[in-house]
């Protein structure tokens, strides 16, 4: 990176100029470098997070379907409502609803506190 | 590759190895710069230097190109070396720039220029000698020296303008070779 605007005037400028821009040897790295790097924090998880909420979305998608293909006359979007109704039905079991409750409390903490570690991806 | 194209990659991919390029290209300019400021003192230039470029890791998606990439390194260390001073003032002296009396011969002796060119510049005041060694040494423009120096450009002018004034005073027993 050269000065744009050192525009010596004199020749005696020019001189004490060139004497003062002599010392630039640059420092060896000496492992500095890797000392940094070893410094950074953890990487983020943010992008594959994402890709594991989606790969979850999907196959819960998948296992409704296969789980209840029988109704054919409806449209997708209903024969989804319908089928999703079905699988939280034993939600309203208040004993099945307890357990199934607190399965997905255990699902979500493990998510939170996975963040620390590294991506699973 | 470039800096921002290195600087992309760590923002997007959190690319670790690109960081590394960017640490390895800088290290020398930041780590002088920060050896000046602390008056030689190797050990706290590296600490400060390498806090600089944590900070610079943690804080990247800020930097949006306005200068250069080191320019923008150089204000950081600055800005550590500034609290750094401060957060030590009441406790530990810390290195920091003064007024050293050391003399310059008033006839040249030896060929030792440098000798007396350090001396010299130790003899200017601390932004002076800042300005030159931004300037001179670490090759910025003056605008990029304002910048660094969160100073308008005519402040770093006159301060370089003082600065060789004072140095051909210091260093006349040289002349014609300055």
């Amino acid at each position: 990176m050269e000065p744009a605007n050192l525009n010596p005037s004199t020749p005696d400028d020019a001189r004490l100029e060139a004497l003062l821009r002599q010392d630039r040897t640059p420092l060896p790295d000496d492992g500095f470098s890797q000392r940094v790097l070893a410094l950074l924090p953890p990487r983020q998880r943010r992008r594959a997070d994402w890709r594991r909420l989606c790969l979850y979305a999907a196959g819960a998608v998948a296992g409704l379907v296969i789980a209840y293909p029988h109704n054919h006359q409806l449209s997708p979007l209903t024969a989804f409502t319908v089928s999703l109704s079905h699988a939280l039905a034993p939600l309203s079991h208040s004993w099945a609803g307890l357990w199934l409750g607190l399965v997905a409390l255990a699902i979500v903490y493990a998510f939170s506190t996975g963040d620390a570690e590294e991506s699973w991806f | 590759m470039t800096d921002s194209e290195l600087i992309a990659r760590v923002l997007v991919d959190d690319d670790r190895a690109a960081f590394g390029t960017l640490v390895r290209r800088h290290q020398s300019a930041v780590r002088r710069f920060l050896l000046h400021l602390a008056n030689g003192d190797a050990a706290l230039a590296d600490d400060l230097a390498q806090e600089t470029f944590l900070q610079a890791y943690l804080g990247l998606a800020r930097f949006h190109g306005e200068s250069e990439f080191l320019t923008w390194l150089l204000g950081i260390a600055r800005n550590y070396y500034r609290n750094a001073r401060r957060r030590q003032r009441d406790t530990t002296a810390l290195p920091e720039h003064e007024l050293k009396d050391e003399s310059i011969p008033s006839q040249p002796r030896s060929a030792d220029l440098h000798h007396d060119l350090a001396a010299a510049l130790h003899q200017l005041s601390p932004d002076q000698q800042t300005a030159v060694h931004l300037c001179y040494q670490q090759g910025l423009s003056h605008a990029e020296a304002a910048v660094v120096l969160d100073c308008p450009l005519g402040t770093v002018k006159t301060h370089l303008a003082r600065a060789k004034d004072e140095l051909r005073h210091l260093l006349a027993a040289w002349n014609p070779q300055i």
